[in-house]
C-alpha cells in the first residue's frame, strides 16, 4: 500500500508503474471463459477487455471490491484496453480515493479495476446463467433506468 | 485420358439387365462425356447402383418416391426369376473394366437371388474379385479393396458416383455437418487420425505407470485418471446425443415426407407452408445471433459506461476543479524545467553551477511535474469525452435491443402459426389416404423429443468444457507431485514428450483441414460460376464452422433462398470440387444432373458442362427431359458415347443413339 497520512498531498502516493497483463483469479478463469464462449450469452464472441471492462462497473454496482485470492489467470494485456477504458479505470481509481494523486500509483489504480471485476464477474455470471430467463433484456432494462436516474 | 476411366460395364441378369448387356464408355481427352438416356424407371439409376454394388458393396440411389424402393426389388433379373421353382437361386453378376487407354483392372461382384415363395426373394453379394494386367497377362489381385482404396476409396465414392436428384437435399437444414465429414473424408488424415489415438493410448499407459509410485503422486494419478474417465464418459455421452437427434430429424423428415406427398391438397400447402416457415425461422435464428451478439456489445460498452458513471462524474468534477483553482493547465511544463536544467540557469537568472540546493529543486519539480500535468490534462479531455459517448452507447443499446425484440417477435408469431398448422393437421382424418392425424402426433412427439435432446446437449457441452478444465487442474497437480522426485521426472519428461508430439499431430491435423477447406472453397467458387447460368460473379465462402454463403454483386445470398436449380449447381460444384480435391484420378457418373433445373438455366449449364472437369470421363445418366435438344447441341461436341435405353416388358436393352 502506497497511501500515506495527508490525502491532499499528490506525493502521498509512491510512483508506480502498471502490470504488463489485467489478472483475474484462476478459479473466476471460467466465469469469463463461459460467458465468451457459450453461444446463449449475450457476451458470447466478445473481447476479453470488454467484458473485463463490464465486470469492473457491474461490481461496483453490484458486488464491492474483493482482493484476489488464489493463483492469478492472465486475462488480456494492458495494451489492449482503449483510451476510454483506461480512463474508466483512473476515474473508478479516482473515485475510490477521492484524490486525482491516485494516478502516480498505476498498480494501485489497476488493482481498484481488477478487485471490482474481481466481485463483478462472479454476479455477472450468476445473472446470465441464472433463473432469470432474458439476462440481455434485463441488463438492458437496468443500464437505461440507472442512465436515466444519474 | 491421364485418368482413369471406366471403359466398360458389364451386367449379368442384373435387375432390368436381362441376359450379358455390355456397355462400352471410353472416352478421350477431348470427348470426355458419355451419356445414358432413358426414361423414369429405364435402368438409369440401376446403373448408377450397378457401379456402386460391384465396387463397394451398395447401391447407392434409393428411390424414396417409390413405396416398395429399388431395394426390396431382388437383384437378379424379374423374368428370369420367373423360371425358378421355389428354393432355387439364380446368379448374375456386374464386371467393371478401368483403366486410362486400356482395361487395367477387371473387377467383378456376383450376385444371387434365391426363391422364397411365389413373389418372394432373398438376394446376397459375393466377395469382390480383381483381376489386374501385369504385363500381358491378367493375374488375380487377391486384395481387390486394397487396389480399390487406391484407386477410389470407399468413403470418397460418393462424390465421384452420386445422384443429382438427391443432391438438392445435401444443402437442406444440417448441412454444416455434410459439408464437413465430406472435407473430412478428403482430407487424408486418417493416419494423423490413427497417430493422435496411438499417441493418446501412449500417454496414458506412461501416466498409468505414476500409479506404482506410492502415496500422493498415487493419489494425484488416480485423481486425474478419474477426471479423464469421467471426461470420456461426458463425450460418449455427447456423441450418443448427437446420433439420437440426427436419427429423430431422419425419420422427422420422413414424416414430412410423406406428408407432402398427401393425395389431400389441404395437407400438401400446410406441410409446404409449414416447411415455408421453418425456413424463415432458421434464417430469423440466425439473424437474431447476430442481433444478440450486436446488442450483447452494446450492453458491455454502455455498460462500462453506465455502472462507472459516478466515477467518471466524479473525476470530471475533480479535473473541473484543479482547472478552477489554476492547476490546470500546469504553470510548469516539463519540457521548460529540462530547459532551465540543460541551460544551467534559473528562470531568476542564477546559475545552477554554483547552487547545488537549487538544482536539486528543479529536479524535484520536474519529476512531479509529468504526473500530474500530462495525465490531468488528458484526464481533463477524456473524462467528459467518455461520459458524452455514453449517452450515444445508451441510444444504440436501445435500438440494439429493439432490434433482438422485433426478430423475436418475427419467430414468435411464425411459431404460432406452426402450431396451428400442427393442430389442424392432428383433427385431420382423411380416408383412404396416409395416416394424417397419427404422422403429426408422432411429429410433435419426435420434435419435443428433439428439443430436449438438444437442451442436453448444450448442458453437456458446458460440463465438457468445465470437465476439461478439472482434467488439466489435476494433471498440473499431477505433474507437480511428480516433478518433486528425480526418478518420476525421467517418466513425466516421456509424457510431456508424447503430449508434445499429440499437439503437433493435432496442429499439422488442424492445417490440413484449414488448407482443404480453402482449397474448396476456391474449387467451388469456379466450378459455380462456371455452371451457373448468370452473367455476374458469385463469391463463395466457406466460413470455419463450415458455412457456405453465396455472395453476388448485390449482397449475400442464404442457401434457403437459393432457387431449386443454383442449389443443384451448388452441390454439383461442391462434388465436384471434393473429387478433384481428393486427389484420386477417377471417373466421375451423375445420374439425373439436370433434373431440378427449368429449361432456360438448363441450356446455360449444358452450355458450360463440357469444361466442367476436363480430362475426367464423366457419365451422366439422364431422361428425355434433360437430354432436350438444346443439350444436345452443346454437348455434341464433346461426347464420346451415346446410349438409350429401351425398357419393355421388364428388360431394359441399352442401344447406341
Amino acid at each position: 500500500m502506497n497511501q500515506q497520512e495527508t490525502p491532499e498531498n499528490q506525493l502521498e502516493y509512491e510512483k508506480t508503474e502498471a502490470a504488463r497483463d489485467i489478472a483475474v483469479e484462476k478459479s473466476k478463469q471460467h466465469c469469463y471463459a463461459e460467458l465468451l464462449d457459450t453461444e446463449g450469452s449475450p457476451f458470447y464472441n466478445m473481447r476479453e477487455p470488454d467484458l473485463f471492462m463490464l465486470a469492473v462497473g457491474y461490481g461496483r454496482e453490484k458486488a464491492g471490491r474483493t482482493e484476489l485470492q488464489g493463483d492469478k489467470h492472465y486475462l488480456t494485456q494492458r495494451f489492449q484496453l482503449t483510451n476510454e477504458q483506461e480512463w474508466i479505470i483512473k476515474s473508478v481509481a479516482i473515485k475510490e480515493e477521492q484524490s486525482v494523486d491516485v494516478l502516480r500509483d498505476e498498480r494501485l489504480v489497476y488493482r481498484i479495476a481488477q478487485e471490482y471485476a474481481n466481485a463483478g464477474i462472479k454476479k455477472l455470471h450468476s445473472r446470465v446463467f441464472g433463473p432469470d430467463d432474458d439476462s440481455l433484456s434485463e441488463l438492458t432494462t437496468e443500464i437505461v433506468t440507472l442512465h436515466n436516474d444519474n | 485420358m491421364d485418368n482413369i476411366q471406366i471403359l466398360e460395364i458389364e451386367l449379368k441378369d442384373y435387375r432390368q439387365y436381362k441376359g450379358e448387356v455390355v456397355i462400352p464408355l471410353k472416352v478421350e481427352s477431348e470427348n470426355n462425356i458419355n451419356v445414358i438416356q432413358g426414361q423414369n424407371g429405364a435402368g438409369k439409376s440401376n446403373i448408377l447402383n450397378a457401379v456402386t454394388l460391384c465396387l463397394y458393396d451398395e447401391e447407392i440411389h434409393i428411390d424414396t418416391n417409390d413405396r416398395q424402393g429399388l431395394d426390396t426389388d431382388p437383384f437378379v433379373n424379374l423374368s428370369r426369376l420367373e423360371n425358378l421353382d421355389v428354393g432355387d437361386t439364380a446368379r448374375g453378376h456386374v464386371e467393371i473394366k478401368l483403366g486410362r487407354e486400356k482395361p487395367q483392372y477387371i473387377f467383378k461382384r456376383e450376385f444371387t437371388t434365391g426363391k422364397l415363395g411365389e413373389d418372394e426373394y432373398e438376394s446376397d453379394t459375393g466377395e469382390l474379385q480383381l483381376h489386374q494386367k501385369i504385363g500381358e497377362d491378367w493375374i488375380p489381385n487377391e486384395q481387390p479393396l486394397t487396389r480399390l482404396s487406391e484407386i477410389i476409396p470407399t468413403r470418397v465414392h460418393k462424390y465421384f458416383f452420386f445422384d443429382g436428384e438427391q443432391l438438392n437435399d445435401f444443402f437442406d437444414k444440417g448441412y454444416t455437418d455434410r459439408v464437413k465429414s465430406a472435407i473430412l473424408d478428403v482430407s487424408h488424415i486418417e493416419l494423423l487420425n490413427r497417430a493422435a489415438s496411438h499417441l493418446e493410448d501412449v500417454q496414458s499407459d506412461f501416466e498409468k505407470e505414476s500409479a506404482n509410485f506410492e502415496g500422493k503422486t498415487e493419489r494425484k494419478e488416480r485423481s486425474y485418471r478419474e477426471a479423464k474417465e469421467q471426461l470420456e464418459e461426458l463425450e460418449d455421452e455427447y456423441s450418443q446425443l448427437e446420433t439420437d437427434i440426427e436419427d429423430a430429424e431422419e425419420h422427422k423428415d420422413e414424416i414430412d415426407k410423406k406428408l407432402s406427398d398427401s393425395r389431400d391438397e389441404e395437407v400438401r400447402n400446410k406441410q409446404s407452408r409449414r416447411q415455408y416457415l421453418n425456413e424463415k425461422i432458421d434464417d430469423l435464428k440466425d439473424d437474431l445471433v447476430d442481433a444478440r451478439s450486436d446488442a450483447g456489445e452494446a450492453l458491455a460498452k454502455a455498460g462500462m459506461v453506465v455502472y462507472n458513471e459516478d466515477a467518471l462524474n466524479f473525476a470530471r468534477q475533480e479535473f473541473d476543479e484543479m482547472e478552477s483553482d489554476g492547476e490546470l493547465p500546469p504553470k510548469i511544463q516539463r519540457w521548460f524545467v529540462d530547459q532551465l536544467l540543460e541551460r544551467g540557469e534559473c528562470i531568476c537568472g542564477e546559475h545552477l553551477d554554483g547552487s547545488e540546493e537549487k538544482q536539486e529543486q528543479l529536479l524535484n519539480l520536474r519529476n512531479e511535474v509529468p504526473n500530474t500535468t500530462g495525465e490531468t490534462i488528458e484526464g481533463k479531455i477524456e473524462v467528459p469525452s467518455v461520459l458524452t459517448e455514453g449517452e450515444d452507447r445508451v441510444e444504440n443499446l436501445i435500438q440494439q435491443k429493439s432490434n433482438v425484440e422485433k426478430i423475436r417477435e418475427d419467430i414468435s408469431s411464425k411459431e404460432t402459426e406452426l402450431q396451428e398448422i400442427s393442430a389442424f393437421l392432428e383433427s385431420k382424418d382423411i380416408p383412404d389416404d396416409i395416416d394424417v392425424n397419427h404422422l403429426e402426433t408422432r411429429r410433435k412427439d419426435l420434435e419435443s423429443r428433439i428439443n430436449e435432446m438438444s437442451e442436453e446437449k448444450g448442458q453437456l457441452e458446458s460440463r465438457i468444457t468445465r470437465q476439461k478444465s478439472t482434467v488439466n487442474e489435476r494433471r498440473e497437480e499431477w505433474e507437480e507431485e511428480m516433478e518433486k522426485e528425480s526418478k518420476r521426472k525421467v517418466l513425466l519428461r516421456k509424457v510431456e514428450f508424447v503430449q508434445n508430439a499429440k499437439s503437433k499431430v493435432e496442429h499439422i491435423r488442424t492445417n490440413i483441414l484449414n488448407q482443404v477447406r480453402q482449397q474448396t472453397e476456391d474449387q467451388l467458387e469456379e466450378y459455380y460460376n462456371s455452371l451457373i447460368w448468370k452473367d455476374e460473379h458469385f463469391d463463395i465462402e466457406l466460413t470455419d464452422d463450415y458455412q457456405i454463403k453465396v455472395l453476388s454483386p448485390s449482397g449475400e445470398k442464404a442457401l434457403g433462398s437459393l432457387s431449386v436449380g443454383e442449389r443443384q449447381v451448388l452441390a454439383l460444384s461442391f462434388m465436384a470440387s471434393l473429387s478433384q480435391i481428393s486427389g484420386f484420378s477417377a471417373p466421375i457418373l451423375i445420374d439425373t444432373p439436370l433434373g431440378r433445373i427449368s429449361s432456360d438455366p438448363k441450356k446455360r449449364i449444358a452450355q458450360n458442362i463440357p469444361q466442367y472437369l476436363e480430362d475426367t470421363q464423366v457419365t451422366f445418366l439422364m431422361t428425355d427431359e434433360e437430354y432436350t435438344s438444346d443439350v444436345k447441341v452443346f454437348f455434341s461436341d464433346h461426347v464420346a458415347n451415346e446410349y438409350k435405353l429401351n425398357y419393355n416388358d421388364e428388360v431394359t436393352e441399352v442401344n447406341p443413339l
